[in-house]
C-alpha cells in the first residue's frame, strides 16, 4: 500500500503555487513544471503506514512511485479558490450594539406574533415613542396605548404597555379595515369596541383620567364619533369629529351641564381629553386647548356601560341588544391612549409623542 | 341605499355577539322599518361555517335607521 503526500498550495504575490514537498520545487499554477529533477529513491522516504495488520509483510514495496514528470494533477483545474481568508478573530467593536428597550421589544414581538409586519422605520419609531413617554414620566400613567402597527386586525389592538392584552383588550364589530395607515370602516358599518369599561373617566372620586386619539383622516360628510359613554338619560358624553353632513366638529357633551359645546374643526390630529380634578374636563387638539367645561365626576354607582367606541357615532347599552350606531364615515384611527389624568407638561408631552410617532411613520 | 341580508328576530339572536370570521363580530343594523339587516360587507367575508346560512337570507336594499343622538 502506498501513501501519498498531500500537495500543498499557497499564494505568493497573489499567484497560486503548488508545493509537492521538499523534493519538488513549487510551481505556479498554469506553469509547466520544470524539468525532471533528480529522482528520489522510491523507497527512501516512503514509510509503510499500514502497521496494524500483523499479516502485512514487512516488505511492502510501494508500487506507485511518485514521479516528477508533469501530471494533470497540477493543471489549473485544481481550484483552490483564493477566497478571502475569513477572519476568525472577532473584531471588537468600539460601539456596542444598541440595546432595545425591553418594553418596545416586547411590543414589537407581539405585533409580529400577531401576523403583523414591521420595518426599520416602524421599529425605530416605537423605540422613540417608548423613550419619549418614559422620559416625560407618562409611561406609568397609561393603561392602554395602541400604536396601531402591523396592518392586521390582531396586531392593531396590541397594547404597547401590556402587549399580552390581558387586562385591556378590544373587539372588532362589523367591517373594519386594517392598513399600515391605521384602521377605518370605509363608510360601512364597523366599530372597535373595548372589552373593558372606563368608569373612572366620568365616574371617579379621584378625577383623574385621560383619553387621547390620533386620527389621520376625518370625514366631514360622515358621522365620526370617537368616544362616548352613556348611562341612559340624562347623562351622555361625546366627543365627535363631526356630526352630520357638513358639520365637522370637535365637541363635548354631557356632565352636569347639558348642551353641546362645539368647535368647528376637521377633527384630524391628536385629540386629548384630560381630567385632573373632579370638577372639570378639558379637550385639546394637537396640543391646543379647545375647551374646558364643568363636569363633576361622580362616585361609581349604578354604572351603565361606559366604553370608548371607536369608529362609531354612539351606542346605547339600554337598547336590546346593546345598540352600536355606526358612523358610516371614513375616518381613520392611528393611535389611542387611555389612562390616568396628566399634568400640563405630561399632557403636552403625550400629545407631542403621539404626533411625532405618527409623522415619523408618514401618517 | 345600502344592500344587506334580512334577518328574522330568531336569526338576529343567533348572530348577536358571534364572530363571522376569525376577528370580527357581526354588527347588525336596523333599517327604517325596524328590520334587522347584515350589511353585505360583512356577509361577503363570512368564513365561520356556523354562519354560512346568512348568505342564503333574502337580500334587500335598505336605509339604516337614523337614530337621533340621545341628547
Amino acid at each position: 500500500m502506498a501513501t501519498y503526500k498531500k500537495i500543498e498550495t499557497k499564494y505568493i504575490n497573489g499567484e497560486q503555487v503548488f508545493n509537492f514537498g521538499g523534493l519538488v520545487p513549487g510551481i505556479l499554477a498554469g506553469q509547466t513544471p520544470p524539468g525532471p529533477s533528480p529522482t528520489p529513491s522510491p523507497t527512501a522516504t516512503i514509510t509503510p503506514t499500514i502497521t496494524a495488520t500483523p499479516t502485512a509483510t514487512p516488505t511492502i514495496t510501494p508500487t506507485h512511485t511518485p514521479t516528477n514528470t508533469p501530471t494533470p494533477s497540477i493543471t489549473p483545474t485544481h481550484t483552490a479558490t483564493p477566497t478571502a481568508t475569513p477572519t476568525l478573530t472577532p473584531t471588537p467593536s468600539s460601539t456596542p450594539a444598541p440595546s432595545i428597550d425591553p418594553d418596545a421589544a416586547a411590543y414589537m414581538t407581539a405585533v409580529l406574533n400577531a401576523g403583523g409586519t414591521l420595518d426599520v422605520v416602524m421599529s425605530g419609531a416605537v423605540e422613540t415613542l417608548v423613550s419619549d413617554l418614559k422620559t416625560a414620566g407618562v409611561w406609568g400613567k397609561i393603561d392602554v396605548f395602541l400604536p396601531v402597527l402591523g396592518a392586521t386586525a390582531n396586531s392593531h389592538k396590541i397594547n404597547l404597555v401590556e402587549p399580552t392584552n390581558a387586562t385591556y383588550d378590544w373587539s372588532y364589530y362589523g367591517s373594519v379595515n386594517h392598513t399600515i395607515e391605521g384602521m377605518t370602516n370605509d363608510s360601512v358599518a364597523g366599530a372597535v369596541i373595548p372589552d373593558f369599561y372606563i368608569e373612572n373617566f366620568v365616574y371617579s372620586t379621584s378625577g383623574s383620567s385621560h383619553f387621547a386619539l390620533y386620527r389621520n383622516r376625518a370625514d366631514a360628510s360622515g358621522l365620526n364619533g370617537f368616544i362616548n359613554t352613556i348611562e341612559g338619560t340624562p347623562y351622555q358624553f361625546f366627543v365627535n369629529g363631526c356630526y352630520g353632513a357638513n358639520s365637522p366638529y370637535v365637541e363635548m357633551y354631557g356632565g352636569t351641564n347639558s348642551g353641546w359645546n362645539s368647535v368647528s374643526n376637521n377633527g384630524e390630529g391628536v385629540m386629548t381629553l384630560n381630567r385632573t380634578n373632579p370638577t372639570s374636563i378639558s379637550l385639546y387638539q394637537n396640543g391646543t386647548l379647545i375647551q374646558t367645561r364643568t363636569d363633576t365626576a361622580r362616585p361609581i354607582v349604578s354604572l351603565g356601560k361606559h366604553k370608548p367606541i371607536l369608529l362609531a357615532l354612539w351606542w346605547n347599552p339600554n337598547y336590546a341588544p346593546d345598540y352600536v350606531y355606526p358612523d358610516f364615515g371614513n375616518q381613520r384611527i392611528a393611535s389611542v391612549s387611555y389612562g390616568a389624568g396628566l399634568g400640563s407638561g405630561e399632557r403636552a408631552a403625550l400629545d407631542l409623542a403621539i404626533m411625532n410617532f405618527n409623522t415619523t411613520l408618514g401618517r | 341605499m345600502k344592500t344587506g341580508k334580512l334577518l328574522t328576530q330568531e336569526q338576529l339572536e343567533l348572530v348577536l355577539n358571534k364572530k363571522y370570521n376569525d376577528t370580527n363580530y357581526f354588527l347588525p343594523l336596523q333599517d327604517t322599518f325596524d328590520n334587522w339587516v347584515i350589511e353585505m360587507a360583512q356577509v361577503d367575508n363570512i368564513t365561520n361555517s356556523d354562519f354560512l346560512w346568512v348568505k342564503n337570507c333574502p337580500e334587500i336594499e335598505f336605509e339604516y335607521k337614523k337614530e337621533p343622538l340621545p341628547l
